[in-house]
């Protein structure tokens, strides 16, 4: 590293012209007076320069600590416990058995987009396709280690868009907020058994799904926002059973709901991640959340008359499943 | 005089020689040119500023009569020995200094590394520092000429490496050819249209950096040889 170096011209109490090595003519601060034609070597130049290395080094360091540092879980309900940093990347995978560690292994979850994560590992544990799970339909579990609540509600939101597509047609999956748990029992059971008709419609449903209904905005704020009565203002119309397996039966959902389709959290497990504010989960997790519905529902009275017939609904799906 | 310093040590070798064969004018001839010198021995031993009132350039004067006394050829060149007889009077005197008993706190603090012996490379970067400033001082009045003064070079110096080159490359044009040097010391101007037309050098360059070149111009034409490195271009293209 070449030192900066000049000749004194011109000297002064505190400072001195130089004639640098660079052929600047420059202006110092000089700590004792010099003489003229004195040499003058640059010391502060090496300390600046280190200075500015390590800040360099320091921030590198920051963002390394902090993209490792996980803000939230996402528990897919076969196991897998994915923890995601503030960008959304997974930085941490945890399994709950022998069996899912292996696949974990086999997955190479670390590094990716959490949505995209989540969306793998639903994907490959649904039931009957993998014998990882040995529950009914595949849920995700956000909880979030900081109390940061707009960040959990978003990524509840990003999830629910891949996760839909994949769980629909095993009537299972949605990314549920257990803290939620008020307003979703205030929804009648059926109407949250539906899916989102334009999750639907975006992916991989044979037939186009034929919508005259305003466009869900995903913008909405979330759910929590809501309550029953801004449920009842917007205008609810009744289904159109065009596909059968889109209006979703009853029975199956009554039926899981009695028992836990999910891990079940053993107090002692809730303390091995002391950081997660996941309490118990109950029923209203597999629901869908309020502002995934679209406006295509079935009013409370058409509601009433399903459940009058529940019975052929439910054997109508129990057929479609068997096919 | 590409060696101010050899031929004041010849001078000086002499004077001594005289000096001891009887005649004490030497001194008086000789003592503006050793003052400066010694000056500067003594303000790198204590490492302050000294002049001409401080008390340590009374030491000097002693140590200069002192010097040419003693001096005999085989005791080496006499500008380094007559350093060392500067230097050792007023370490002693800062010694003596230090045995009363109000001492400045700073005195105590500066004779701890004063007290170190020091070669001839010590007296010869002071000679070489008197010649930088011998030029230097010429530089000032040449410049003077043309009312520029440091300050504005300093203001006018191109900041940016880049256009730094260039301006250090129209000097090095002009000093090349002795039509233009010539015109930039007696006319005192650029030849701006020339220079426009043969080697493509806008006006506005010239206009801008005016006295940074004209300076540059006058270190080379006068062969400043401490100053003419630091003027021309660095990018490998030092003729000779």
């Amino acid at each position: 590293m070449a030192k900066s170096k000049g000749i004194i011209l011109e000297s002064h109490d505190q400072w001195a012209i130089i004639l640098n090595n660079k052929g600047q003519y420059k202006k110092i601060k000089t700590a004792r007076p010099m003489q003229v034609g004195e040499l003058w070597y640059d010391t502060s130049a090496p300390v600046k320069k280190f200075a500015a290395a390590a800040a360099i080094v320091l921030m590198l360091l920051g963002v390394w600590v902090e993209f490792f540092s996980v803000v939230a879980y996402a528990q897919v309900s076969s196991g897998v416990k994915i923890g995601v940093n503030r960008w959304d990347r997974v930085v941490k995978v945890e399994a709950s058995n022998a069996q899912t560690e292996e696949y974990i292994e086999k997955a190479k979850l670390k590094g990716k987009k959490i949505d995209e994560a989540v969306e793998q590992v639903v994907h490959d544990t649904i039931p009957g396709k993998s014998n990882i799970t040995n529950h009914s339909k595949p849920v995700v579990t956000v909880t979030s280690t900081k109390k940061n609540e707009t960040n959990r509600q978003r990524l509840i939101r990003e999830l629910n868009k891949k996760v839909q597509p994949i769980t629909k047609k095993t009537n299972s999956g949605k990314v549920s907020n257990p803290q939620n748990k008020a307003i979703y029992s205030k929804v009648p059971a059926v109407q949250r058994s539906v899916q989102n008709p334009f999750s639907v419609k975006s992916k991989s449903w044979n037939q186009p799904v034929k919508t005259n209904q305003v466009p869900n905005n995903w913008n909405t704020p979330p759910v929590s926002v809501y309550n029953s009565r801004t449920y009842q203002f917007w205008g609810i119309q009744p289904i159109q059973a065009q596909d059968k397996e889109r209006v979703l039966p009853e029975k199956v959902q009554t039926e899981q709901d009695k028992k836990p389709n999910f891990i079940p959290v053993k107090n002692n497990e809730t303390e091995k991640f002391p950081a997660t504010i996941n309490k118990k989960h109950d029923r209203t997790m597999n629901s869908p959340r309020m502002d995934m519905q679209s406006k295509e529902y079935r009013s409370p009275k058409v509601h009433k008359n399903k459940q009058t017939n529940g019975s052929d609904q439910r054997e109508k799906y129990n057929k479609d499943k068997s096919r | 005089m590409p060696y101010p310093q050899q031929t004041l040590e010849k001078r000086m070798h002499e004077a001594a020689q005289k000096y001891q064969s009887g005649s004490d004018q030497v001194i008086e001839e000789v003592y503006h040119d050793l003052m400066p010198f010694c000056l500067r021995v003594a303000s790198r031993t204590c490492n302050r500023y000294i002049d001409e009132g401080d008390e340590e350039a009374s030491i000097a004067n002693f140590s200069i009569l002192e010097a040419f006394e003693k001096y005999s050829p085989e005791r080496g060149a006499f500008l380094s020995y007559l350093g060392r007889v500067v230097r050792n009077r007023i370490i002693d005197y800062k010694r003596r200094e230090k045995k009363k008993t109000i001492i400045p706190i700073s005195n105590l603090i500066k004779l701890e590394n004063i007290d170190t012996l020091v070669d001839d490379t010590f007296f010869d970067s002071i000679l070489e520092d008197m010649d930088r400033q011998k030029e230097i001082e010429d530089l000032r009045a040449l410049l003077d000429g043309y009312n520029i003064s440091f300050a504005d070079l300093v203001k006018t110096s191109p900041g940016h490496a880049g256009s730094r080159e260039k301006v250090r490359h129209v000097i090095e044009i002009i000093s090349s050819d002795s039509e233009f040097s010539r015109q930039v010391l007696e006319n005192k101007t650029l030849p701006a249209k020339v220079l426009k037309e043969q080697h493509n050098i806008s006006t506005k360059l010239l206009d801008r950096y005016r006295k940074f070149i004209i300076a540059g111009v006058i270190i080379i034409a006068h062969d400043f040889s401490y100053l003419v490195p630091y003027v021309l271009p660095s990018g490998g293209k030092k003729d000779g």
